[in-house]
C-alpha cells in the first residue's frame, strides 16, 4: 500500500518577490514581474528583457558565509526557499531521522557570465587565448577560478542542502531542463510513497539570465523580443505572442509522509497525488503538432492519482507562450479531457512570473496550492487578442474565484520530456 | 510479494572498446584504455591522460546526418549504446520506460570562440556590446540543443519512437547506478514493467581541469598505462574516462512471456550520501569507511543474503588513497574474517573512472563475470599497500564460479551506491 504524500511548507524566490506571500500577491493582481535586464550590459543584444530576482542577497537566512563563495546564484536563491521553506514547515530538524530525510532538486548547470571569465580561465590569458582555442584552463590564483569548477554543477544545490540540514536519505539532481523540477518532485514523491524517506526538500532552482543563454535561446527563436514592453512581453495563448522571457527564481516544497506529518501536528497545505512523465518521440525543437506525448504524462498523473479527468477543477498550464507550445498543449488537452476542456479554468503563471526553467514546476505547483487554499484562480495577463487556435477558457487578464480541489500542473521540456503533477485539497478520510 | 527484476539486453561503448565483446576481451586480458588524450587541444592543458573513445563512428548508429549534428558526444554514445542493449534484448522499443544518469552540460569555451572573436575591438580587446550586437551571431544557433543534458535521453525517445515514463539523475558520480535503483523499485512495484536504463559521461578539456583543480587526478605521465592503481601503494588519484552503458531491465514475468535471453537477477540496492567528500580532510577517512558500510549493508539486506553468500565485488576502487583504504576497510566491517576470502577487484584500473557511465559498465562487467565465471583483474598492482590487504585479483584475471556479485559505485561528492546481482535460476 502507498504512503500518502502532504505538503507541509514551502518557500519560494520569484522576480514577483521574495517570498510565497508577496510571489501570490503579484500573480492575483496580475502585476508582471518581467523588466530590463540589469545581470548584465544587454543594452546592445536583440533580447533584453528577463524576469530577474531583485534586492535579494541571502545575508539574514543564518547560513555561514563562509559557504557563499561555493554558491552560484541559483544555490543561494534554492537555500533561501529552503530555510523558508522548512520555517513554514514547522519542522524541527533534531526530531526527523536523517536517513529518512531527503533532498531532491531539480537544478542547471551555473552559467558563466562573460565578466566572469578573466577571473575563472585567469586574466590576460583569457581572449587571446580563448581565440587560439587552447590553453583555457581554470587560473586557480584566483577564488573563483579555484571554486567554479565545484560550484558550477547542477548537483551542488542538492550537495549543499544534504550537508547543512544533515539530510543523509535519498537524493537526487534531475536536469531536464524546463521539467527539471518537475521530475524531482515526482521522483520525491515516490520515496516517500514507498517507505524510503519520511520527508523530502523537493523543488528547484534556476539563475542562467546570462550573456550565453540569452545568446543561445534567442537564437533558436525562443525568447521573446518584446523589449519596449516588458510587462507585456509574456502573452501565453495570445496571437501576438512571440516566445517566452527567461526568468530565475526557486521554489522549494517539504513533501511528507501523512502519518508523519499527523504525528507532529503540522498543518497540512495540500497532498499530492499525482505523478506522470512521458517522451514526445518528436522532435528536439517542437512540440507535437497534436498535442501527443504530452497527453501521455496527464493521463499517467491521473491514473497515479486515481482521478477521472472530470474530477480536475483546475489546470495550471506550462504555458509558455510559443506558438509551438500552447497548440500542443492545448490539444493535448483536448485529447484527454474531451467535450469538458473548455469548461476547466486553465492558467499560464509565466504570463507574470515568465519562464523560471529547472524551478518553474516547484514555483508553479506551490502557486496551485495556494489556488486550492483561496479559491482563487491566477489570471493569464496579456491575453487580450486570442489565438483562434487556441480556444479553451485561460482566465485572461483577471483572477476568477472558483471552488478548487484539485489541480493538475503541466511542465513540458525542450527534446519533448514532459511532466504532470496533481495536488489536491487535503481531507482526511478520501473515502468518504 | 514484490515481483523479480531480470537484466536482458545489455550495451557498453568504453575505453576499451566499442563494442561489450572487445571491452570484455581487454578487460580480462588485463589490457589499459588509458592513453595520452588526442585532442588537439591537450597539449595545452594541465592534465590530458585519460581513457577516451577512439574511433566510434556514429554514422553506424544514428542514420541521420542531421540528427548527428544535434548531438554532442555524449549522445551520440548513449544512441549507440542503447541501440546495443535494445538489439541485444530483443524487446519491443515501444514498449520502454526511460532512465539515464549523465554529467551536466556539456558546453565548451571552444563553442564561443567564433562569437568572442567577432566581438573584439580595435586593440583586441573584448567589447562586450559588441558581442551583443554582432559577436552572438557567430554562436552555432543550435548550440543549445547540442549542449542540454536531457537530450540525450530525447534523441533515444525520437530514434525509436519511445513515449513512455522518463527520469534522469545528473552530475554526479554514481548518477547512472541511482537511476538503476530507482528502476529497480518501479519494476518491482509495478508502476512499468521494463525500462532502459543506463548511464554516460564524456571528458572534455573544462571536465579533466575541473578535476585537476580538484586534486583528485592522478598526475600526468608519460607511462599512462600504469598510473591507475587501485589498491596499490604507489596509487596516487584517479584518471577520468568517457563511455556510455545501458541495460534492459525487465520485471521476470514480462521477460518470460516474450522468450526473453535472461542475463542475471537484480537482488538489491542501496543508496545513501554521507557528507560532501570533495574537499578531502582529516575526518574524510571515517566518513568514507561509513557511507560504504550502510551501502553495502543496505544492498545486502535488501537482497535478504547473508554477507558470506557473495561471491565476489567489482570494487568502486577508484586509485585515490582514501577512498581505497575506506572501501577496504567498510569491506572488513560487513564481511568479517570471510572479506579476506572475497576477491575484490577494481574495473578502473583499465578503463578509468567513467563518472555517471562507470556503475552501469562496471555492472555489466559483472553480469559477464557471472556468465563466463570469470573475474577481471586489479592492473598495476606490484606494491602491496599495508591499509589494503585484501584479495585484490591482482594482474591477471582469475576463473572461478561466481553466482552472485556486489558492485559498488561510490561518488567523490559523497554519495554511495550498491548493487547485489545473482545468476538466474
Amino acid at each position: 500500500m502507498k504512503k500518502r504524500v502532504v505538503v507541509t511548507g514551502f518557500g519560494a524566490i520569484t522576480p514577483l518577490g521574495l517570498d510565497v506571500k508577496s510571489t501570490w500577491e503579484g500573480l492575483i493582481e496580475g502585476r508582471s514581474g518581467i523588466n530590463h535586464i540589469t545581470l548584465f550590459d544587454a543594452s546592445t543584444f536583440p533580447i533584453r528583457i528577463a524576469g530577474e530576482v531583485k534586492g535579494f542577497h541571502l545575508n539574514g537566512f543564518g547560513f555561514d558565509p563562509y559557504l557563499f563563495d561555493f554558491m552560484s546564484r541559483a544555490t543561494k536563491f534554492c537555500l533561501a526557499a529552503t530555510q523558508m521553506a522548512i520555517e513554514d514547515s514547522k519542522l524541527n530538524l533534531r526530531d526527523i531521522d536523517p536517513t529518512k530525510f531527503g533532498v531532491s532538486l531539480g537544478a542547471n548547470e551555473e552559467h558563466i557570465h562573460l565578466d566572469q571569465i578573466d577571473e575563472v580561465y585567469g586574466e590576460n590569458r583569457t581572449y587571446q587565448a580563448l581565440i587560439s582555442g587552447s590553453n583555457y584552463y581554470f587560473d586557480s590564483s584566483k577564488p573563483l577560478g579555484r571554486i567554479w569548477p565545484i560550484r558550477r554543477t547542477a548537483s551542488i544545490s542538492s550537495y549543499l542542502l544534504s550537508l547543512i540540514f544533515n539530510a543523509r536519505g535519498p537524493i537526487n539532481t534531475s536536469s531536464t531542463a524546463c521539467a527539471s523540477s518537475g521530475h524531482a518532485i515526482g521522483l520525491a514523491k515516490r520515496s516517500i510513497e514507498f517507505g524510503e524517506a519520511d520527508v523530502m526538500i523537493a523543488g528547484g532552482c534556476e539563475s542562467i539570465i546570462s550573456e550565453f543563454s540569452i545568446a543561445g535561446f534567442g537564437l533558436l527563436g525562443a525568447l521573446s523580443r518584446k523589449n519596449d514592453e516588458p510587462e507585456k512581453a509574456s502573452r501565453p495563448f495570445d496571437k501576438h505572442r512571440d516566445g517566452f522571457v527567461l526568468s530565475e527564481g526557486a521554489g522549494i516544497l517539504i513533501l511528507e509522509e501523512l502519518s508523519h506529518a499527523q504525528e507532529r501536528g503540522a498543518r497540512i497545505l495540500g497532498e499530492l497525488t499525482g505523478y506522470g512523465s512521458s517522451s514526445n518521440a518528436y522532435r528536439i525543437t517542437d512540440s507535437t503538432p497534436d498535442g501527443s506525448g504530452a497527453d501521455i504524462s496527464i493521463l499517467a498523473a491521473l491514473k497515479d492519482a486515481h482521478r477521472s479527468p472530470e474530477e480536475i477543477d483546475h489546470i495550471n498550464a506550462h504555458g509558455t507562450a510559443t506558438l509551438s507550445n500552447d497548440r500542443s498543449e492545448t490539444r493535448a488537452i483536448k485529447k484527454v479531457f474531451g467535450k469538458m476542456a473548455h469548461e476547466i479554468p486553465i492558467s499560464s503563471n509565466k504570463s507574470m512570473l515568465g519562464h523560471l526553467i529547472a524551478s518553474s514546476s516547484a514555483v508553479e505547483l506551490i502557486i496551485s496550492i495556494l489556488t486550492i487554499q483561496h479559491n482563487i484562480i491566477p489570471p493569464t495577463v496579456n491575453l487580450t487578442h486570442p489565438d483562434p487556435e487556441c480556444d479553451l477558457d485561460y482566465v485572461p487578464n483577471i483572477f476568477r474565484k472558483k471552488d478548487v480541489k484539485t489541480v493538475l500542473s503541466n511542465s513540458f521540456a525542450f527534446g519533448g520530456q514532459n511532466v504532470s503533477l496533481i495536488v489536491e485539497r487535503f481531507i482526511e478520510d478520501k473515502d468518504n | 510479494m514484490d515481483r523479480r527484476v531480470v537484466i536482458t539486453g545489455l550495451g557498453l561503448i568504453s575505453p576499451l572498446g566499442n563494442n561489450l565483446e572487445e571491452s570484455w576481451k581487454s578487460l580480462i586480458q588485463g589490457r589499459s584504455g588509458i592513453r595520452k588524450v588526442s585532442s588537439p587541444i591537450s597539449e595545452n592543458l594541465p592534465y590530458s591522460v585519460a581513457g577516451e573513445i577512439k574511433d566510434f563512428a556514429p554514422e553506424r548508429f544514428i542514420p541521420k546526418r542531421k540528427s548527428i549534428k544535434l548531438m554532442n558526444k555524449g549522445g551520440q554514445l548513449v544512441v549507440a549504446a542503447a541501440n546495443m542493449a535494445i538489439s541485444d534484448s530483443g524487446v519491443n522499443p515501444r514498449e520502454l520506460g526511460l532512465a539515464l544518469g549523465i554529467g551536466g552540460t556539456q558546453y565548451t569555451i571552444e563553442d564561443a570562440v567564433a562569437a568572442i572573436y567577432a566581438s573584439l575591438s580595435e586593440d583586441m580587446t573584448f567589447d562586450h556590446q559588441r558581442f551583443g550586437r554582432e559577436g552572438l551571431k557567430s554562436l552555432n544557433p543550435i548550440w543549445p540543443f547540442t549542449i542540454l543534458p536531457n537530450m540525450a535521453l530525447c534523441h533515444i525517445s525520437i530514434l525509436y519512437h519511445i513515449q513512455g515514463p522518463n527520469f534522469i539523475f545528473s552530475s554526479i558520480a554514481s548518477a547512472g547506478v541511482q537511476a538503476i535503483g530507482e528502476v529497480v523499485k518501479k519494476v518491482r512495484e509495478e508502476e512499468f514493467p521494463v525500462f532502459l536504463v543506463g548511464g554516460c559521461d564524456t571528458i572534455n578539456p573544462i571536465c579533466l581541469t575541473s578535476f585537476f583543480l580538484k586534486d583528485l587526478l592522478s598526475p600526468s605521465s608519460d607511462n599512462p598505462e600504469k598510473i591507475c592503481r587501485p589498491f596499490d601503494l604507489k596509487r596516487n588519484g584517479l584518471v577520468l574516462g568517457e563511455g556510455a552503458a545501458f541495460l534492459i531491465v525487465e520485471d521476470l514475468s514480462h521477460a518470460q512471456k516474450r522468450g526473453a535471453k535472461i542475463y542475471t537477477e537484480i537482488l538489491g540496492y542501496s543508496s545513501c550520501v554521507y557528507g560532501m567528500g570533495e574537499m578531502p580532510s582529516k575526518e574524510s577517512f571515517v566518513r568514507e569507511t561509513n557511507g560504504a558500510e550502510i551501502s553495502m549493508r543496505g544492498a545486502l539486506k535488501d537482497a535478504g543474503i547473508s554477507p558470506d553468500e557473495i561471491d565476489y565485488i567489482n570494487a568502486d576502487g577508484r586509485s585515490c588513497e582514501i577512498s581505497d583504504w575506506a572501501e577496504t576497510e567498510a569491506i572488513k566491517k560487513v564481511f568479517g574474517d570471510y572479506a579476506y576470502k572475497l576477491p575484490v577487484s577494481s574495473n578502473k584500473s583499465m578503463m578509468g573512472h567513467l563518472l555517471c557511465a562507470s556503475g552501469p559498465a562496471e555492472l555489466i562487467f559483472s553480469i559477464l563475470s557471472i556468465s563466463q565465471d570469470i573475474i577481471p583483474p586489479t592492473i598495476n598492482y606490484h606494491h602491496p599497500d599495508p591499509r589494503c590487504d585484501l584479495d585484490y585479483v591482482p594482474n591477471e584475471a582469475r576463473e572461478r564460479k561466481v553466482d552472485i556479485v556486489m558492485s559498488n559505485t561510490f561518488g567523490p561528492e559523497g554519495d554511495y551506491t550498491s548493487l547485489i546481482i545473482k545468476r538466474f535460476s
